[in-house]
């Protein structure tokens, strides 16, 4: 990975939100002066567990000398290849994302202007929280990133907070039901299992040899084709 | 009767093994997404046994189907368990 492009798109970010008349954005701080230290993947962790949605990543066209990167309100704008980039997990060497986020949180003065628009829509405890969820997600898992000495790896990593109904598990055993039924139509299809009431194939139509008792009651019938019977019923 | 999948269904198979693959990449970095990716491969499984199928050879196939109703039916174990 080429560092100094990523830092160099880094020091463009904007935090932006849309105007209220929905015609263009407005900068609401530089987030470059806050978090100019790290990598647009850590940025962008921070930034999407903050907002919950509101804000992501909006590349858009500005003037003639090309893309301008912003947090905006919107879909993410950039190439596949950006996607692909930013969810691409880290070797070891290239991010320290436990570290990274110990040092995101220590100076939470810093998110005092991100906080003025988060609060409008989930309240600054709501903020707090999430950094907190985020804080354990991230020390749980820094033994698959091989930087946390936190999780020895042998327990199981415990996400708490509640499920949305759709994820009960009776839910899932209905949905799990569901996609069995289609599985089976589907092999059906591909011809793994036989239609029930379809034409049947072709080596049950054909019926197997008949079973022969011996020789010696083929020679006799067939003494009896060629008219020897007639000479047994003369005698 | 099994027939070799036409070029079409090999090229719809790849899409969504490259789409689950993706998918696993953001759960990596993601936690908080681990739960609904299990949830949305469940919903997902009749495509992705479609997709499997048009990649194996047709006289695999009847063992795919197998391995893919039996790891179902053991998910599905697993939940009714957990309630």
């Amino acid at each position: 990975m080429n560092w100094r492009f990523w830092r160099r798109k880094v020091e463009r970010y904007v935090l932006m939100r849309r105007k209220e008349d929905g015609r263009g954005f407005e900068k609401v701080m530089d987030i470059s002066s806050e978090l100019a230290d790290f990598d647009m993947f850590t940025q962008s962790e921070i930034f999407s567990s903050l907002t919950k949605g509101i804000y992501s990543l909006v590349s858009y066209r500005e003037g003639r000398s090309g893309f301008k990167t912003v947090w905006g309100p919107a879909a993410f704008g950039g190439s596949q290849e950006e996607a692909e980039e930013m969810v691409r997990p880290r070797e070891p060497r290239e991010i320290d994302v436990a570290a990274q986020i110990e040092r995101a949180l220590a100076p939470l003065e810093k998110f005092k202007k991100v906080a003025e628009v988060y609060d409008k829509y989930f309240g600054r405890q709501a903020m707090v929280e999430s950094i907190k969820t985020m804080r354990t997600e991230y020390d749980a898992l820094g033994n698959i990133f091989g930087t946390g000495s936190k999780v020895s790896g042998e327990e199981a990593v415990v996400y708490e907070g509640k499920l949305p109904i759709w994820m009960h598990p009776k839910a899932v055993v209905g949905t799990i039901d569901q996609a069995l039924d289609t599985i089976e139509k589907r092999a059906k299809k591909w011809g793994i299992i036989e239609e029930e009431g379809g034409p049947p194939r072709e080596e049950l139509l054909k019926l197997p040899p008949r079973p022969t008792t011996g020789t010696a009651v083929s020679f006799k019938s067939e003494d009896m084709k060629e008219g020897k019977e007639d000479e047994h019923g003369s005698d | 009767m099994s027939t070799e999948a036409t070029e079409e269904q090999v090229d719809y198979a790849y899409t969504v093994f490259n789409t689950v693959k993706t998918a696993i990449d953001k759960a990596t970095v993601n936690p908080g997404l681990t739960v609904g990716l299990g949830y949305e491969l469940v919903q997902k499984m009749p495509e992705l046994f479609d997709a499997m199928m048009a990649i194996v050879r047709p006289e695999h196939r009847q063992l795919m189907f197998e391995l893919s109703k039996a790891a179902m039916k053991l998910v599905r174990e697993w939940q009714t368990k957990k309630i």
